[in-house]
């Protein structure tokens, strides 16, 4: 008996397809096996001997049993495995996905700048990009005949009415519209007559207005600071006097050259800092032209968008914006 | 402007290094672009000993301290004795140019003699740069004093008129640095047999133009300024002319006074300060001759214009090597009066420029007089007795009171009395307290910048340091405020469209008139601009194709073989002599689809486009009635229009294959151009933002497939809006099409069908109850066969 089972364990061992392992059922297990030609021996026996025999006789067979059950399940496996392996695919094709667009990156950086000054509580507003001489210029303290005028070359549709050089209309706009307080910005396209590498005679700003009682150029400070370090990380920012004639006081503001990290190169014409916003306190004569009660006051900030996207993304010339490459366009897939 | 950092010392005392001056102005408001040290190259003096003509050159020997070199130069001005900047040969000069020795026969030139333009310190010059007799041979350049300088260019805001010259930026630097500004000596002696009004007179005519007029009269000798007033000049980007001219630069870049020399000897009479008359013309100092008119302020003698005043010289009456006698001009002229001048004449000067912004109008006799003091010692000037001052009334100047209180609260700071007070005192406001809470202010008559409390504030703010104000945070009481649709919708429409494969382009709102007409018949609702950039930007888009199909070509010829663009923007109609504006939607599709390991290659289609305005649809709740299009540029069998609520709404269709050429397209069969325009107003206007959901079927739903065969022309959407209606019919799909049938007048369609009933589950004779229904419907209505 004891040969038996040894004799079986060495034949399992080898065995890995399921027609063997039908075969060595037969040979221990069927109706000539090897285990039930013993059971036949047993009437030869003692009752003694008969009760020790049958119970031995019993447990081998158990024991084969199982051991076959268990071989079977281990082949069952092999053999899944082997048919799913079989079905393998080359996974670094690539996907039935083949047409990726893009948001174009002027766009994806007025949204991330819009989304920031959401959160701080600004609302959205747009104005016209045709606008009257009277809102572009006169409304905002920028007389005929001032020499602000030669900042802005202007395009003009008639003796009255202009593309807009600038945002700052949509500030007398929705002035004229509400009642303060007021909190807003306002993105959109602009237009001066100009062109070369750095200026483009179409071009995006960001106007923003905030208007309520009691507000200081601190304020400003303060909001313009943590934009300018949400959307550039942590860098200086730094705030220098200049002039516009619709704020007083003005001030233009600086972040340290993200190029170079303020050692001075090429970017910053080694000064180690960038220009990227200007801005001020709303010029007494704005809110009087609008007929704001005294009591009201604010600031206002403008910003070029290309500016922003080409600091951000590294483009290093604007006609790039215009141009729609989709070479160009597709890597803003992101 | 470029300022010199020496010039700027002997005005004010200043113990900072050029850059940490720089740095300080600039955070005061005078923003510095650079600052550059002389750079002399190694240059040596050198003295000419002898000079040889042949041909066109002389051939010198130069005394260069250490040694006698031989150099050849072409300048025909050199005498001997004269001193020049040398760069011997093995030098390097402006640009890297290396100086090496050339052979003229048997003459070795072993050097350079330089200009002033091989110093870096003009853009041409007309000759070499000659240097003081003074200066021993051999000397390096930039040992000499006025070569051991830095440049600082400064670029100033148009408020800023005050500050255009040495003067007025010493005048700033005083203010920071607190010290005290140093004025140069101006006094100089008059010959007393020589009265001024014995020559010439002045009559103002406009006072208002004009307000302020002062001449002096001297006789003089023209001849080359000294090396300093030359060297100076040149820093300031001036080219030296004569001593005469250059002492009136020279006085216009220390104080910003611009004056002007005439020739007494070729005037006539008098000087009249007036209008010119229509028509009237003269020969300007640049040589041109304009037209003048009767808005135009002119400084005139008796018979004809002599100057444009405050704008430039007449040719005919300024100084010239034979001048004897000047009448010298210091005047104020009204900033608007200049600047129309100016800009109608499309003349710009340094003069124009600052009297534009505003020229302090009691710095006329003080600038005279300087100028005077300078003539006396470099042009042997003999001043006449007496000085003419035209003038109705005295330049006061104003004063306001400022509350400490109100400049604290707008800059949010905690400045106190007694620094704001010193700040305002340096800047020369002459601050008075009066009370507690109040100080009066006396501007400055060369501020021009400063009306108000507010304008005070930020005086008090830039010269105490912009950085002292501290950062803080308002809270705003802000009432809600909805979004507004339009802006919700182009927001999501970039995500959407960028997600289904297109690429955003933004484009120029101005276009070409001869394309923008191709699309829009109606040139009445046209907007010209009046003053195009260029010739192919004259008009405002009525149309985003345009503008994409001008990407379309730019791709096409940088060899992309897909394209598939989308634009978000304005359009612009007349209206009036005003503009509406709406917001539209553009694409264009062309070329590859898709080209890929799972797929055919294929093209772009009218059934890819549509998708795109289905996904319009979809994004916003939409739908769209598609009829057949008539628009002149699209292909009339391949084009419809967009209906929503009754109203054209847009297009979605192939560009019809004649304007292919237009746009340097190669029309191909089977690649063809794709355009759509959706008005995002009327989406805004149509869509709700609120959905409510449809139930769910109660019981399993029931599939069913119908095949039909009917007339080519009849339109699926209209079968499968009829099976819709049917109550049982919970969705259809459209799932064959087959129109390539030996009957060419017929088309074969199927449909798979999806019933639902909520009250009990169907019987299969119930279902084929339904589609017998649909079927009969479909006979009826366009007489449908099933398919055999």
């Amino acid at each position: 008996m004891h040969y038996i089972k040894k004799e079986f364990e060495e034949a399992i061992k080898n065995i890995d397809n399921n027609e063997a392992l039908k075969q060595l059922k037969a040979q221990f297990l069927g109706k000539k096996g090897r285990v039930t030609e013993l059971f036949k021996r047993i009437s030869d026996l003692g009752n003694e001997q008969k009760k020790e025999f049958g119970k031995n006789i019993n447990q081998l067979k158990s024991y084969i049993e199982n051991a076959i059950k268990e071989k079977q399940t281990q082949i069952n496996e092999f053999v899944k495995r082997k048919s799913l392996e079989e079905e393998s695919i080359d996974i670094t094709l690539p996907s039935r996905v083949s047409n990726f667009g893009a948001i174009h990156p002027i766009t994806k950086t007025i949204i991330e700048i819009e989304d920031i000054f959401k959160s701080m509580g600004f609302d959205v507003e747009t104005g016209y990009e045709i606008e009257y001489d009277k809102y572009n210029f006169e409304l905002l303290n920028i007389p005929k005949e001032h020499p602000a005028r030669d900042m802005q070359d202007t395009f003009y549709i008639n003796d009255n009415v202009v593309l807009r050089t600038h945002t700052s209309p949509t500030q007398v706009r929705v002035m004229q519209k509400k009642n303060p307080p007021v909190m807003f910005i306002s993105p959109g396209k602009v237009y001066r007559r100009d062109s070369d590498i750095t200026h483009s005679p179409m071009f995006h700003q960001i106007e923003g207005l905030l208007i309520d009682k009691d507000i200081h150029f601190s304020d400003l400070k303060g909001v313009l600071s943590e934009f300018l370090r949400m959307f550039f990380g942590d860098v200086p920012v730094r705030f220098r006097p200049s002039y516009f004639p619709f704020t007083e006081p003005s001030a233009e503001v600086d972040i340290g050259c993200i190029i170079c990290k303020g050692k001075g190169c090429r970017v910053c014409s080694h000064t180690g800092y960038l220009e990227v916003l200007g801005c001020g306190m709303v010029h007494p004569n704005v809110l009087r032209n609008v007929n704001y009660p005294k009591d009201y006051n604010g600031f206002a900030f403008g910003l070029g968008v290309e500016r922003f996207a080409m600091l951000k993304y590294g483009i290093d010339n604007i006609k790039l914006f215009f141009e729609n490459d989709v070479r160009f366009l597709k890597q803003f897939s992101f | 402007m470029r300022v010199s950092y020496r010039w700027l010392k002997e005005f004010v005392d200043i113990d900072i290094s050029a850059e940490e001056l720089a740095n300080k102005i600039t955070m005061a408001g005078l923003e510095v672009d650079s600052v550059d040290k002389i750079e002399t190259y190694k240059s040596i003096v050198g003295e000419i000993l002898e000079i040889q003509e042949k041909g066109s050159l002389y051939l010198t020997k130069v005394d260069v301290g250490d040694s006698v070199l031989n150099i050849a130069t072409a300048d025909k001005t050199i005498k001997i004795g004269d001193k020049f900047p040398v760069v011997k040969a093995g030098g390097v000069i402006k640009n890297d140019v290396k100086i090496e020795k050339r052979k003229f026969g048997d003459f070795v030139s072993e050097g350079m003699m330089l200009s002033a333009a091989e110093l870096g310190l003009e853009d041409s010059s007309s000759g070499l740069f000659r240097l003081d007799s003074s200066f021993k041979n051999g000397t390096n350049l930039s040992d000499i004093e006025e070569f051991d300088d830095y440049l600082i260019e400064i670029e100033f805001t148009p408020n800023r008129a005050d500050a255009l010259s040495i003067l007025g930026v010493a005048r700033d630097v005083r203010a920071l640095l607190k010290k005290d500004i140093k004025f140069p000596e101006d006094s100089f002696s008059v010959i007393s047999d020589k009265n001024i009004n014995n020559v010439i007179s002045v009559e103002i005519q406009n006072y208002d133009a004009c307000p302020r007029y002062t001449l002096f009269v001297a006789d003089v000798t023209v001849k080359e300024s000294p090396f300093f007033i030359r060297s100076r000049l040149l820093k300031s980007g001036i080219r030296p002319i004569n001593n005469i001219v250059d002492i009136t630069n020279y006085v216009l870049m220390a104080f910003g006074q611009p004056m002007h020399a005439f020739d007494l000897n070729r005037l006539n009479e008098k000087i009249v300060v007036r209008n010119a008359s229509k028509g009237e013309k003269i020969l300007a100092l640049d040589g041109r001759e304009y037209e003048l008119d009767e808005n135009m302020l002119i400084i005139a003698d008796s018979k004809e214009p002599i100057a444009i005043a405050g704008v430039m010289g007449g040719e005919n009456f300024s100084v010239m090597d034979d001048t004897k006698t000047i009448a010298l001009e210091s005047a104020f002229f009204d900033p608007v009066s200049v600047r129309l001048t100016a800009r109608k004449l499309k003349l710009h000067t340094d003069a124009s420029h600052r009297f534009e912004r505003g020229v302090d109008p009691n710095l006329c006799i003080k600038a005279n007089h300087y100028a005077l003091n300078l003539l006396e010692k470099y042009a042997d000037a003999k001043i006449y007795d007496g000085h003419i001052d035209a003038k109705k009334d005295e330049f006061k100047e104003k004063t306001f009171d400022v509350s400490f209180e109100n400049v604290n609260r707008l800059l949010g700071t905690n400045f106190d009395k007694k620094e704001m007070l010193e700040v305002l005192d340096y800047l020369n406001f002459k601050p008075k307290e009066l009370n507690d809470n109040t100080f009066s202010v006396s501007v400055p008559t060369y501020r021009f910048d400063i009306e108000m409390e507010a304008d005070i504030a930020e005086e008090v703010a830039r010269c105490i340091g912009y950085d002292k104000v501290p950062s803080t945070f308002p809270v705003v009481q802000t009432s809600f405020k909805p979004k507004k649709r339009i802006d919700e919708i182009k927001r999501q429409l970039t995500k959407t469209l960028a997600d289904y494969g297109l690429c955003e382009a933004v484009n120029y709102a101005f276009i070409d008139s001869n394309k923008l007409k191709l699309f829009n018949k109606n040139e009445n609702e046209f907007i010209y601009l009046k003053n195009p950039l260029i010739e192919g930007q004259d008009v405002m888009r009525t149309t985003l194709v345009c503008g994409l199909l001008d990407n379309l070509t730019f791709n096409i010829n940088k060899n992309a073989k897909s394209v598939a663009l989308f634009e978000i923007g304005r359009v612009f109609f007349k209206d009036n002599d005003y503009s509406k504006e709406l917001d539209k939607l553009g694409v264009v599709l062309w070329g590859v689809e898709s080209f890929n390991w799972h797929n055919k290659e294929r093209f772009y289609d009218f059934y890819d486009l549509k998708g795109v305005s289905e996904m319009v649809e979809k994004a916003f709740n939409l739908k769209f009635m598609y009829e057949r299009s008539n628009q002149a540029f699209l292909h009339p069998g391949r084009s419809a229009d967009l209906l929503l609520g009754g109203n054209n709404i847009g297009f979605i269709g192939e560009l019809h294959p004649d304007i292919y050429d237009l746009y340097d397209i190669k029309f191909d069969k089977k690649v063809r151009v794709l355009i759509a325009e959706i008005d995002l107003n009327a989406i805004a206007d149509y869509s709700s933002k609120i959905k409510m959901y449809e139930k769910l079927p109660k019981l399993p739903t029931v599939v069913r497939d119908l095949a039909i065969v009917v007339d080519k022309e009849v339109k699926a959407s209209n079968i499968q809006d009829v099976i819709e209606s049917f109550d049982s019919v919970y969705d259809v799909v459209l799932f064959d099409m087959y129109d390539k049938l030996e009957d060419s007048s017929i088309k074969s369609l199927a449909f798979r069908i999806v019933l639902k009933n909520d009250e009990k589950t169907f019987t299969d004779q119930e279902i084929d109850k339904i589609m017998d229904k649909i079927f009969s419907a479909l006979k009826e209505k366009f007489n449908a066969n099933l398919r055999g």
